[in-house]
């Protein structure tokens, strides 16, 4: 989707970005994180730190839709932690051994090619980390556990396991001990994506109450005429709109190559806030309805969750704005 | 996103409208049938995607 021309992508700027990646939450929250799991993550790694070489080895092919990508960082005993990632790097001649397993992996079963961080140098060390691609099929790689999930249950979540995997040097993006730094770049950009999740999430929620309360008859009106839900509606409505002006600030300075590491964090914190609030406020506009499985608003309240989690919880975003704003 | 449903009068690039249209009418077509069976089952044909 971001991906120049040149390299079997669209071309297109965030801004479309996360119209894409919202439009899909609005009907399907699932959907969405995967999208965004593999552009955002997977092939922008690639893109952003692969030599030209590697960008037309593997990117044509995850562009079409051919290849599904992964991305892992994340571990059993690190999530934000990620400086203390038990996953090794050896390198012996010209090749590296991967030994270790990632985990909580969007598409870490199905995903055809994945970038994996890992560990060359001391733990702690912000230069002791380097990426690679992995290849499905390459020895030693395999996939372990799928998670059973509250919500976004489309979308595959899955441990990667590596023993005594082999690489080649090739497969290497960017310098050695570079990888930790990468990946904190990659999750710059990572966050707009969640943050377009949250608001397509909200969204269905929000739409599918606009329409019950207008639909629902009790003491002989619609509930929407009752305050009680017209002002529900009213406060979900703005707080929607305050989180896409969030994110579409944060997108047109990705455009323009600004650091988003403070705005992105902002947008992420705030719209996914908003969606698991919005998405809470339309179970409750239903009903007894709302918490059956026949209207839609049963699902945006689980999918929900999710993002005020996945690429950092909103306790780390909030660390990630303070930092930033201590400067 | 610019709420293109709710905002109509709006205005924004094109290639904007055109993803909206494009992911909105996919969505429609291909998701939505299979929204719920899809959580239900915890499961998505690669294809699909």
């Amino acid at each position: 989707m971001l991906i120049p021309e040149t390299y079997g992508g669209s071309g297109m700027g965030y801004h479309e970005y996360v119209t894409l990646i919202e439009t899909l939450s609005v009907v399907d929250p699932s959907i969405g994180l995967s999208v965004a799991a593999h552009n955002s993550l997977c092939v922008n790694h690639i893109y952003t730190f692969g030599n030209e070489e590697q960008r037309l080895k593997w990117l044509p092919d995850l562009c079409s839709g051919k290849c599904i990508g992964a991305w892992g960082l994340t571990e059993h005993n690190t999530g934000s932690d990620a400086k203390n990632m038990s996953t090794t790097a050896r390198k012996e001649g010209d090749h590296w051994v991967l030994n270790g397993t990632k985990n909580f992996i969007t598409h870490g079963i199905s995903g055809d090619i994945a970038v994996v961080i890992a560990r060359d140098g001391e733990k702690q060390d912000n230069r002791g980390m380097t990426a690679f691609v992995v290849e499905r099929g390459t020895p030693g790689f395999s996939a372990g556990k799928k998670e059973n999930k509250l919500g976004m249950r489309a979308s595959e979540t899955a441990e990667m396991v590596f023993d005594q995997c082999v690489i080649p040097d090739e497969n290497r993006l960017g310098p050695v001990g570079d990888g930790f730094i990468q990946s904190m770049k990659i999750l710059d950009g990572g966050r707009i994506s969640i943050a377009a999740l949250s608001l397509g999430t909200a969204k269905g929620a929000y739409r599918a109450a606009v329409s019950y309360s207008q639909e629902r008859k009790q003491f002989g009106k619609p509930i929407s005429s009752f305050q009680g839900i017209s002002f529900k509606l009213a406060e979900m409505a703005t707080e929607i709109e305050a989180a896409t002006l969030l994110t579409q600030k944060a997108a047109e300075m990705k455009n323009q190559n600004l650091n988003v590491t403070q705005q992105g964090a902002m947008a992420k914190l705030f719209a996914s806030e908003v969606c698991v609030k919005v998405s809470s406020e339309a179970v409750q506009i239903h009903g007894g309805y709302g918490f059956t499985k026949d209207f839609p608003v049963e699902k945006f309240y689980r999918d929900s969750k999710l993002c005020t989690i996945g690429e950092g919880t909103s306790e780390i975003q909030k660390l990630v704005i303070s930092r930033k704003i201590l400067e | 996103m610019i709420d293109f449903e709710l905002h109509p009068e709006i205005k924004t690039s094109e290639t904007q409208r055109m993803v909206y249209e494009a992911a909105r009418d996919f969505a429609a077509q291909y998701i939505k049938p299979h929204v719920m069976d899809w959580d239900e089952a915890q499961f998505l044909k690669k294809q699909e995607l």
